[in-house]
């Protein structure tokens, strides 16, 4: 059964409910684990969009890489969501359901790379191609298929662009960076298993998130790096 | 005549011999320097001029508007072979400061401005800073020591070390350990992959703090009046404290909560694999095992943390 006051948990961060409302809630989050579960994840996606840099990415490959995944590995009718220059401002309100807690996560893996756009699709039976797990996951983790077709779109467009100009990282580099990649992708396998046993599981979610936004990140930069070497 | 320096100025000089030259710079001015290979090594004196000295001589140095830019003459290509050159560079405390390097050994000390350094492969070492200091590395040791700064670094393959540092701090990594220690900031966030990471510092009462690791063990120390919401959350690894604590909660989603006090910082920690640790600030690391009195101690398995 749907818990009423689970749509109120957002309401309750900023402030925005009655004092009697307030009250109910916080006698109600003394009793109620999956409200108190809620919180705390909403919480903790509050804290770490705020923590979001705004920064120019300088020199880097990223804006463009974006774009061009935008085109070519979107689906046909993407809900694309504009999001604002400035993801931290202090009086910004986050207006999360709880079932949207974990897509609002989700967003940090593009939103740090500096792209402005967001992909954000209820698990659905889209066609599974390369690298996307097995739909067990993808279909009722938080996890979608759009989101692990955008990634892996991500992964291989940087994976081409640092192919295409490797020659210009000494070796030893490219073996660390290597070895790295390898490291992170089997956290990504470990919390996919994981999840496959435990889809609804947030830290699990939330932990393959990360390592995905790591990857993601780490291929970025040597990317970029490897473009702009002389 | 130093005036006519705060034009446009581009020193060039021969390979031959070291080199060492000064120039004039207003407050404003940002330095900016690209290397390849070496150790660059910054320093800060109370003097409005940038002190650049070479142990070869086949660089650029030019000021221009309000930039200093420190660069390898390209105009040499014969030394392109030989492309290894140390730095000893004194600036002015409030110039910012951006080193990129590919093979740079960095360190940068006692300045207040702004400190940014992204290399590919070296050791970076910051001491006694004041302003924002960022700091990218794929691979090479990282330290960041006795600042009042900002503290941000995205590293990949080598150990990190943040100690008695007064500022927000937030480090990535991939392969290694993250020691933060004597911090004193509202918000903390460190995680690695493959490696152990630790806190030591004030927990304030409007804090975050936030610790991960994939293979790897958490350990923060709690002092003994800090009022903290602590979660929990790990997959297949253990959990203890070396002092009592109530589980109040054992909440849906691989997690569990309690609080301790006044229950206002908030506290997360997360290992999929490995042991998270709560001591006291002065109890050893990695003493598990032979714990204090008290010890709350907890193995977690999959299906316990994922269904309480």
């Amino acid at each position: 059964m749907h818990d009423p006051w689970i749509d109120r948990l957002s309401e309750y961060l900023d402030d925005e409910l009655s004092p009697a409302e307030r009250a109910a809630l916080e006698e109600h989050l003394g009793s109620c684990a999956e409200c108190a579960a809620a919180l705390a994840d909403l919480e903790r996606v509050v804290a770490r969009v705020a923590s979001l840099e705004d920064r120019p990415p300088e020199r880097d490959l990223w804006p463009g890489i974006a774009a061009r995944i935008a085109a070519a590995g979107a689906p046909a009718e993407p809900q694309v969501i504009e999001l604002p220059t400035r993801v931290h401002a202090p009086s910004r309100r986050f207006s999360f359901t709880a079932g949207q807690l974990v897509a609002a996560a989700l967003a940090l893996v593009f939103l740090s790379g500096g792209a402005v756009w967001l992909l954000r699709q209820p698990p659905g039976p889209s066609v599974a191609a390369g690298s996307v797990p097995t739909t067990s996951v993808a279909e009722t983790s938080f996890v979608s298929l759009t989101t692990w077709n955008s990634y892996d779109a991500a992964v291989a467009e940087l994976e081409r662009v640092l192919d295409l100009h490797r020659e210009r990282l000494d070796s030893a580099t490219v073996r660390v960076v290597e070895e790295n990649l390898r490291i992170i992708d089997a956290a990504i396998e470990e919390a996919r298993r994981a999840l496959e046993a435990d889809p609804a599981n947030s830290y699990l979610n939330g932990h393959l998130v990360d390592n995905m936004q790591r990857k993601l990140e780490l291929l970025r930069r040597v990317a970029t790096l490897a473009n702009a070497a002389t | 005549m130093l005036s006519s320096l705060f034009g446009a100025v581009a020193i060039t000089l021969g390979m031959a011999q070291p080199m060492d030259t000064t120039i004039a710079v207003r407050n404003g001015t940002r330095l900016e320097i690209e290397h390849v290979e070496g150790e660059v090594v910054v320093s800060a004196w109370n003097r409005d001029e940038v002190r650049v000295a070479a142990s070869r001589s086949d660089l650029e140095v030019r000021s221009s508007g309000s930039v200093v830019r420190v660069r390898p003459d390209h105009n040499h290509g014969q030394n392109m072979g030989h492309r290894s050159v140390d730095l000893r560079i004194e600036v002015p405390a409030w110039m910012p400061i951006r080193i990129a390097g590919t093979q740079t050994d960095a360190r940068v000390r006692g300045t207040r401005a702004d400190v940014t350094i992204e290399t590919v492969r070296g050791e970076i070492i910051v001491r006694d800073g004041a302003g924002r200091v960022l700091l990218k590395s794929v691979q090479g040791d990282i330290r960041v020591e006795n600042a009042r700064s900002r503290v941000e670094i995205h590293a990949a393959n080598g150990d990190i070390v943040v100690r008695d540092v007064t500022g927000d701090v937030r480090v990535e990594n991939v392969n290694g350990d993250i020691d933060l220690a004597g911090i004193d900031a509202r918000s903390v966030s460190a995680g690695t992959v493959n490696g152990d990471v630790s806190y030591t510092g004030t927990i304030r009462e409007d804090g975050r703090y936030r610790l991960t690791s994939h293979n790897g063990d958490i350990s923060i120390a709690i002092p003994e009046d800090v009022g903290a919401t602590i979660s929990v959350a790990t997959f297949s690894g253990e959990f203890h404290s070396d002092f009592p604590v109530r589980l109040d909660r054992a909440v849906p989603g691989g997690r569990f909560d309690f609080v301790i006090g006044s229950g206002r910082a908030r506290i997360d920690l997360e290992s999929f694999n490995g042991e998270i640790r709560l001591r006291r600030p002065r109890a050893p690391m990695g003493s598990v095992g032979r714990a204090a009195p008290g010890l709350a101690s907890m193995h977690h398995q999959p299906e316990q943390t994922g269904r309480p």
